[in-house]
């Protein structure tokens, strides 16, 4: 698997970038906030689109990049249609700038401010243990589940065709392997000393 | 069904925000006191594969494709309170890391996907011997009830209506929580068949 690293905009030293995590937080959620307010007027979200336009350039965001994240949200927005929102024109504007501002903010915070982030807000450290173990392993298992897509593929397997069995039993390996590495891991952690049985 | 950000308005944020944390808080409390340097690896292991069972998607009708959530898996193995902060901390790392969802609709999107799964997944652990059935058809309702709850979420915000909201949603996530169900069924199959050969 080719890795791109999922911060890789993060790093950049723009003065966005450079802002601490207290500022550029509160700063880019506001809009969002204002968004979700019954206002019904073309300028704010309008306004707040170009801002973020802005923005994305001053960081040195792609702009490329900055459309295909937009674009994820739109089969969501398609199922919301359907129930017939009231003031469609404004509810696009106003997701759009939202869904901007929501990325302003990802594209130019690394991972690790973020987790800090979480640590000043109190958020518990079970939850930021296992969000750090999830980012440490999840490009792991994923490797590890095309290596087995791509095994099972050599013995004849086809994606297209849905066999149950056989997509469960890759899963059921997979999974098995992963407990199999967290008894590893469990037993590293122990002879470093780290989170003795409480009880 | 994750709800990008944007979509709810500021009381629907409140409310589902503030269950949302609190039951986070009441998880992290329940699994803290049994927390030991293995509890928290296979935690932390199990919450990564969520992450990325999450992105095996395969395609079925339609041009669309499904994927396992794997939270009512989770969560009848390691147990519901388990399940749910390894799924939540999983639900946040896709918001962070590539914007499916988003941080203020988080709490939304935990309620959703896994409240229903970790509710579910216990049920599951307690069903004794008819354990891989009501896993495989509890997964399938955690799916569609997460998309009903995920309507009601939008007509509190004044999104339209909720009878199409909701039947639309439905219909959208009845193939994948299909496939979702037959995989847990087969995976849990599998998994208690080992269980019971080593054991």
């Amino acid at each position: 698997m080719k890795h791109s690293p999922v911060d890789r905009f993060a790093y950049k030293k723009s003065l966005i970038h450079l802002l601490p995590l207290e500022v550029k937080g509160p700063l880019f959620f506001i809009p969002i906030l204002i968004n979700s307010l019954p206002l019904n007027s073309y300028f704010l979200p309008s306004f707040f689109i170009i801002v973020a336009l802005i923005l994305f350039k001053i960081s040195d965001i792609p702009l490329k990049f900055v459309l295909k994240r937009v674009l994820m949200a739109f089969p969501f927005l398609i199922l919301v249609i359907f129930m017939n929102p009231p003031d469609k024109a404004i509810f696009f504007l106003k997701i759009l700038s939202s869904i901007l501002f929501f990325l302003l903010f990802l594209t130019t915070t690394p991972f690790l401010s973020i987790m800090k982030g979480m640590e000043k807000l109190g958020v518990p450290e079970v939850f930021r243990l296992l969000t750090a173990f999830g980012y440490r392993y999840f490009f792991l298992l994923t490797d590890e589940t095309e290596r087995s897509i791509r095994a099972w593929r050599m013995r004849g397997g086809e994606l297209k065709k849905i066999r149950f069995g056989s997509i469960s039993g890759i899963l059921f390996s997979i999974f098995a392997r992963s407990m199999k590495r967290a008894e590893r891991i469990g037993t590293v952690m122990k002879m470093k000393g780290l989170y003795e049985e409480n009880n | 069904m994750h709800i990008p950000e944007g979509f709810l308005d500021l009381k629907t944020l409140a409310i589902t925000d503030g269950i949302a944390g609190a039951l986070i808080l009441l998880s992290a409390k329940k699994v803290e006191r049994e927390m030991s340097s293995d509890s928290i690896a296979r935690m932390g292991i199990a919450t990564a594969f969520v992450f990325a069972v999450n992105m095996f998607a395969f395609p079925v009708a339609g041009g669309t494709s499904a994927h396992l959530t794997g939270v009512v898996l989770i969560s009848a193995i390691l147990g519901g309170w388990q399940g749910f902060i390894c799924a939540s901390s999983a639900l946040f790392l896709q918001a962070i890391l590539f914007q499916h969802g988003g941080i203020l609709s988080l709490g939304a999107n935990i309620l959703n996907i896994s409240g229903w799964g970790a509710l579910f997944g216990s049920i599951t652990r307690k069903s004794g011997r008819f354990y891989s059935v009501s896993g495989g058809i509890l997964s399938f309702l955690a799916v569609m009830c997460g998309s009903i709850t995920c309507a009601f979420e939008l007509y509190l915000s004044g999104r339209g209506s909720f009878l199409r909201g909701a039947t639309a949603m439905a219909v959208g996530n009845l193939f994948p929580a299909f496939i979702d169900g037959v995989i847990t069924f087969f995976v849990l199959k599998l998994f208690k068949k080992i269980e019971a050969q080593s054991s």
